[in-house]
């Protein structure tokens, strides 16, 4: 008789304990299916909320003093060229969310009331070619503004209200009063560079570019720190920009990413040992109680590969339906929870099919071995020292 | 009339196993021939290896010394697949402990090598008027 028969036969007799196989298999993969796509939703929040702390990096032109530029709240009149975007860029510096920036204290004024305001132009966030990233920034359409809440106080501006602003002589619309940041931004006027270099007639000239460090992989393999990397690639682009680097917000960037990715790593791993275990001890244990009827087998004349080939048919099965069935629920169970778990990314969270493939390779893999192995170790005993030895 | 050649040959059979550090010798020089179609039983006192010594010319226990030959192969030094295949044509055998594969009928247990044919299986079935537990 055919082992696959025969297997099918020997299931329908024990279901009981194929059942249990397949809810066990399935429970260990369902949970390591459930926390692969969890840790890709969470990895996307991660990144979205450490993307929303803002940049790390501000390159200044060289000649900034940053003692007058910090006494001055983060502010200079200096400019440099706008084309260090460029150069950035082609030298494939270790960043990315690149950020031009061109601003002036200028005075804001609507109807009848008035204040200084920073004004600053600036361009939607521009990913490196090799690194694309959703924009940290999107562009401010030309003749539209968003302001700080507190110049928007300042001006009288209701968050809602479709006021206009006038700036240099330049109108502008007020496309959203933004929430209470406890920074300078607060008193900030934002609007598109172009705008801002043509009413400051600064044409194609910068104040600050920002940007976020990219170097966790060459601090890796080099050894270095982030900002000797930076500082290192800068002086080899130009020598009239230098850079600042927000130590504390790097550091923590940095940490929650590395610390959520480690975490994840450990309950994996522990996971997947424990798929192994899992899988491999039901096999042996199935082919361990039944030394008594591998005996009996072979005494008819069952030799010692269709031995083998029958509980190997059994494994495969069992570990494939429970993988089936354990990871199909996993991953669908993961991605109905990541709406409520992860607010802002949660909508994105889908199925990873890698790791479908993944667990269910391994599951199989698994299944072979604790198949087929005791199965061949046990055939090849003589039949009359395995009959009425089972353990 | 010539003599027929023998259809088992047990040559100089010794069996001997551990029993908690003890060796205990179950048989010692048992030599005997038996030919085809003659009908042979093993009489003895309890333990004095009987179930052995059917296990060995069954070709499911390897004895520790000795030679037997079932038409003419010395069982023990064929591969264990030609052992496999003599028992799965040649070689019934009722085990002490009724030991049967409990997901087997007796049909499918006779059918369960695909080198028994079919008309061969149910002869004994037939023979020890079985029928009726073919399907149990």
């Amino acid at each position: 008789m055919n082992p696959f028969f025969l297997a099918l036969r020997e299931l329908h007799y024990r279901w009981k304990s194929g059942l249990v196989f397949v809810l066990i298999v399935a429970s260990v993969t369902g949970t390591l299916a459930y926390f692969s796509v969890n840790d890709a939703s969470f990895q996307k929040e991660i990144g979205r909320n450490v993307r929303d702390l803002g940049s790390n990096v501000v390159i200044l032109p060289a000649a900034v003093d940053q003692y007058s530029y910090h006494l001055e709240g983060g502010y200079s009149e200096i400019t440099m060229d706008a084309d260090l975007v460029s150069k950035l860029i082609e030298y494939r510096a270790s960043l990315n969310h690149l950020i031009p920036m061109l601003e002036r204290r200028a005075m804001c004024s609507t109807g009848d009331r008035q204040s200084i305001g920073r004004v600053v132009g600036l361009s939607a966030s521009i990913a490196m070619p090799d690194r694309p990233k959703a924009p940290m920034q999107r562009s401010i359409p030309a003749g539209e503004l968003q302001l700080g809440s507190e110049l928007a106080r300042e001006l009288g501006v209701e968050r809602d209200s479709k006021a206009q602003v006038t700036i240099a002589g330049e109108v502008f619309k007020v496309q959203r009063v933004n929430r209470s940041s406890g920074t300078w931004q607060d008193s900030a006027a934002f609007i598109d560079l172009v705008s801002a270099q043509k009413i400051f007639e600064l044409p194609e000239r910068v104040s600050r570019i920002e940007a976020i460090e990219c170097t966790s992989e060459q601090c890796e393999a080099s050894g270095l720190q982030s900002s000797v990397i930076l500082n290192n690639e800068i002086e080899k682009i130009t020598d009239k920009a230098s850079f600042l680097r927000k130590e504390e917000m790097a550091e923590a960037r940095l940490s929650v990413r590395s610390v959520s990715r480690e975490n994840f790593l450990v309950l994996q791993n522990v996971l997947w040992v424990f798929l192994g275990f899992t899988v491999l001890g039901l096999a042996i244990l199935n082919s361990l109680s039944r030394k008594s009827e591998i005996g009996v087998l072979q005494a008819v004349g069952y030799g010692r590969y269709r031995i083998a080939a029958l509980f190997l048919v059994r494994s495969v099965l069992l570990a494939g339906m429970g993988a089936a069935v354990g990871v199909t629920v996993g991953m669908l169970v993961s991605v109905e929870q990541a709406n409520d778990l992860f607010v802002m990314t949660g909508q994105k969270s889908s199925l990873d099919w890698s790791a479908a493939m993944t667990i269910g390779g391994v599951a199989f893999l698994l299944a072979v071995l604790g198949g087929c192995m005791p199965a061949l170790w046990a055939a090849g005993e003589n039949p009359a020292d395995l009959i009425g030895r089972d353990s | 009339m010539s003599k027929q050649a023998p259809l088992l040959v047990v040559n100089d059979l010794r069996h001997m196993f551990s029993n908690r550090g003890q060796k205990v010798h179950v048989f010692e020089k048992c030599s005997f021939e038996i030919a085809p179609t003659q009908f042979v039983a093993v009489q003895g006192a309890s333990g004095s290896g009987k179930t052995t010594l059917l296990l060995a010319c069954g070709g499911m226990l390897a004895p520790s010394s000795g030679e037997i030959r079932f038409q003419g192969n010395d069982l023990f030094t064929l591969p264990s697949s030609r052992r496999t295949k003599i028992r799965a044509v040649s070689i019934g055998y009722l085990f002490q402990t009724l030991e049967l594969v409990p997901y087997l009928d007796l049909t499918a247990t006779g059918k369960i090598t695909t080198l028994e044919p079919r008309s061969r299986t149910f002869r004994p079935i037939s023979f020890w008027k079985l029928a009726s537990f073919t399907e149990k």
